[in-house]
């Protein structure tokens, strides 16, 4: 190869990542799509702990029980999931407890359920991916937890 | 475009996006999904896993951007949070197979070899990862240092000698000396 400068370097390097490792199109219509998911009237509950259970990974896709904590201002939502694939389980409890209506938010679109007095509430069947979920407390407050990649 | 004026015009989207301009949201998707996705690949991740964490980043920076204190640092943010974010995916998985070289004749390959970038390619793969990492985020970036700075979590100052010394042991590589992995 003939000597070349840097940029020129630079040049043939953007070359081949652009060829061998594209971004896929699918990606920047996925980061166009979260524009849709803004709420500012929602008050954001963080993600404050995660812990995954003991023991080897039984798929690709992980497939260990993971369990996460979001926590807000009074207000904060332990959750557990189970399963792997298109097929997981979350059971979670409201802390203070009480009714609520959740909707879970995730690549395929959302699944809805009722949270019950005790502040419990259960959801399957949601998709491996990006997971939020929204909470309509009695007072009409919306709360949503902070995007979690399940 | 000066490393200034990026600061202050991603500032002035983010700025614009949290008040539900749409415009200013494709903007900032496209000036920063190259440098993400860079990002979520140099921790090895696949291409499922890899989109998996570029989009929850964008949904990460869509639940805040009501709140954000500094929007002229958003660029920073957005590379930090990819990046714990690749790491947390990268520890639940089964480590990948190590690379294997694909066998001659595919069809990116045959594209290689027509625009003569073969030797790069064999050399780019040739290199640490650390080196790879970098110069695949320059390659799909169109970012400033301090963004690639906090991708790497490397000091600002420490970016541009780095990547001389990337170039230089890629351009030893190239004129056929073994150099070090």
């Amino acid at each position: 190869m003939s000597p070349v400068n840097d940029d020129e370097l630079m040049d043939r390097v953007r070359a081949v990542f652009a060829t061998l490792e594209p971004v896929p199109g699918g990606v920047r219509a996925a980061g166009l799509a979260a524009f849709g998911f803004r709420d500012p009237d929602a008050a954001l509950l963080e993600l404050t702990t995660e812990l995954t259970a003991a023991g080897p990974a039984t798929g690709v896709r992980g497939g260990r029980p993971r369990a996460f904590t979001f926590t807000g201002t009074g207000l904060a939502v332990e959750v557990e999931v189970t399963g792997e694939g298109r097929s997981l389980e979350i059971v979670g409890q409201l802390v203070p407890p009480g009714p609520a209506q959740v909707r879970v938010r995730c690549s395929t679109g959302e699944l809805t359920c009722r949270v019950d007095a005790a502040g419990q509430f259960a959801v399957t069947g949601v998709p491996a991916g990006p997971v939020s979920l929204l909470f309509r407390l009695p007072d009409a407050a919306s709360i949503v937890t902070s995007w979690v990649c399940l | 475009m000066t490393l200034r004026q990026r600061r202050d015009d991603t500032g002035e989207l983010v700025t614009r996006a949290a008040e539900g301009d749409p415009a200013a949201w494709t903007a900032l998707v496209d000036r920063y999904t190259g440098l993400l996705w860079a990002i979520a690949r140099s921790y090895g991740l696949e291409p499922a896993d890899a989109s998996d964490v570029v989009q929850t980043t964008w949904l990460r920076l869509v639940e805040r951007i009501g709140t954000i204190r500094d929007p002229a640092a958003t660029g920073g943010w957005l590379a930090v949070t990819a990046r714990h974010e690749s790491a947390r995916t990268a520890g639940r998985r089964i480590p990948a197979a190590p690379y294997v070289p694909p066998p001659p004749g595919r069809p990116d390959e045959v594209v290689l070899a027509r625009e003569r970038l073969a030797q790069v390619a064999a050399a780019l793969r040739a290199l640490p990862s650390r080196c790879r990492s970098l110069l695949r985020l320059f390659a799909l970036a169109p970012a400033g240092y301090a963004e690639v700075a906090a991708a790497l979590d490397i000091p600002v100052g420490s970016v541009g000698p780095t990547r001389a010394r990337c170039l230089a042991k890629l351009r030893r590589r190239l004129a056929g000396e073994p150099g070090e992995r």
